[in-house]
């Protein structure tokens, strides 16, 4: 493991001890599992994506193009952090929940001084989470207060199981569980939006009316996931 | 809407329109701060709850998860073109 991870090997002491599983789901995907983790493997999408669930939850005055403050390729792995808004208008029921609970996704507290070093690794004052994904088909988004586990596991060519698992603090009365309840429901909305690219992509990529697609510098932990397998496809 | 599960409650969510979802809102939100005051009295573990208590629970998760739609001024209780939620499994595990 130590080996596996690499540097990111003991980074996150107690973090993943301090939350406790709020609910599993599993999703059947027509799509390949390389899109599954991609749409996870950058974070200009966010902008356009989720202009409906989360209009707001990155970015802001100082950031509108909602550019990532810190990426780091590890090895095979990788990891960034989403810049959180500060400017994020937080919404009545948001704050009803924000009152008897802690903020999670779509508002960030901003607070890392409890956070282990690999989370938010370089302390980016409007820090929202991070995004870190562990080749070849492992991601975690990782907040203050929560993260999620994802899995992508490939069923064949163009059929992906997808596992994912919320984790938040653990709650100490009812009303954090209302809490918890309200933003176990945003970031759902979240993910669906990303989910629902991904057999379009499939269909559009397999009718091979693209020979080929040219990657941003904002993609460049695609260009890296990528570039990791085909070198392991030659080594082998 | 006192739905005990949180698979019932999102497709509940999704699957009930506009008017309905804003009703319910607006019934429920001039309580909502009662309802939580109530429930931090009482011990932390939502199974524990005698029925009624547990039914008003459940309602007062529903309007959490109501929330976003009535919030974010959309016109369905879901977003348009997005990935259905009941291609969600919800798992114990």
């Amino acid at each position: 493991m130590r080996e596996w991870l690499g540097p990111l090997y003991d980074q996150y002491g107690g973090y993943f001890q301090s939350h406790e599983l709020q609910v599993t789901n599993r999703i059947m995907l027509e799509s390949n599992w390389h899109l599954g983790v991609n749409s996870f493997t950058e974070g200009y999408n966010t902008l356009y994506l989720h202009r409906n669930a989360a209009r707001d939850y990155q970015g802001g005055k100082t950031n509108p193009e909602w550019h990532r403050p810190y990426l780091e390729l590890v090895g095979r792995h990788h990891r960034f952090s989403a810049p959180g808004n500060p400017d994020h208008q937080i919404l009545p029921v948001e704050a009803i929940a924000i009152q008897y609970g802690r903020k999670q996704l779509p508002a960030f507290d901003f607070d890392s001084s409890m956070l282990p070093p690999g989370v938010n690794p370089s302390r980016f004052d409007k820090w929202g989470f991070d995004n870190v994904s562990l080749f070849p088909n492992f991601v975690m988004l990782n907040g203050n207060h929560w993260h999620a586990e994802m899995w992508f596991w490939p069923l064949d060519e163009r059929r992906t199981m997808i596992v994912n698992r919320a984790y938040t603090y653990k709650p100490k009365n009812l009303g954090e569980r209302l809490s918890q309840a309200y933003f176990r429901s945003r970031g759902r909305d979240v993910l669906r939006e990303d989910l629902n690219t991904l057999e379009a992509q499939q269909a559009m990529l397999s009718s091979g009316a693209l020979p080929e697609i040219v990657l941003s510098r904002q993609e460049t932990c695609l260009k890296h996931h990528y570039r990791v397998m085909e070198a392991m496809l030659r080594q082998n | 809407m006192a739905l005990p599960t949180e698979r019932e409650r999102a497709v509940k969510r999704v699957e009930t329109e506009i008017g309905r979802l804003r009703s319910f809102h607006d019934a429920v939100r001039p309580r909502i701060h009662d309802i939580i005051r109530y429930f931090n009295q009482l011990p932390n573990d939502p199974y524990a709850l005698a029925p009624p208590q547990r039914a008003l629970y459940d309602l007062a998760e529903m309007f959490m998860e109501a929330a976003a739609p009535i919030d974010l001024g959309w016109s369905l209780g879901d977003i348009e073109d997005t990935f259905p939620t009941a291609r969600f499994e919800f798992l114990k595990i």
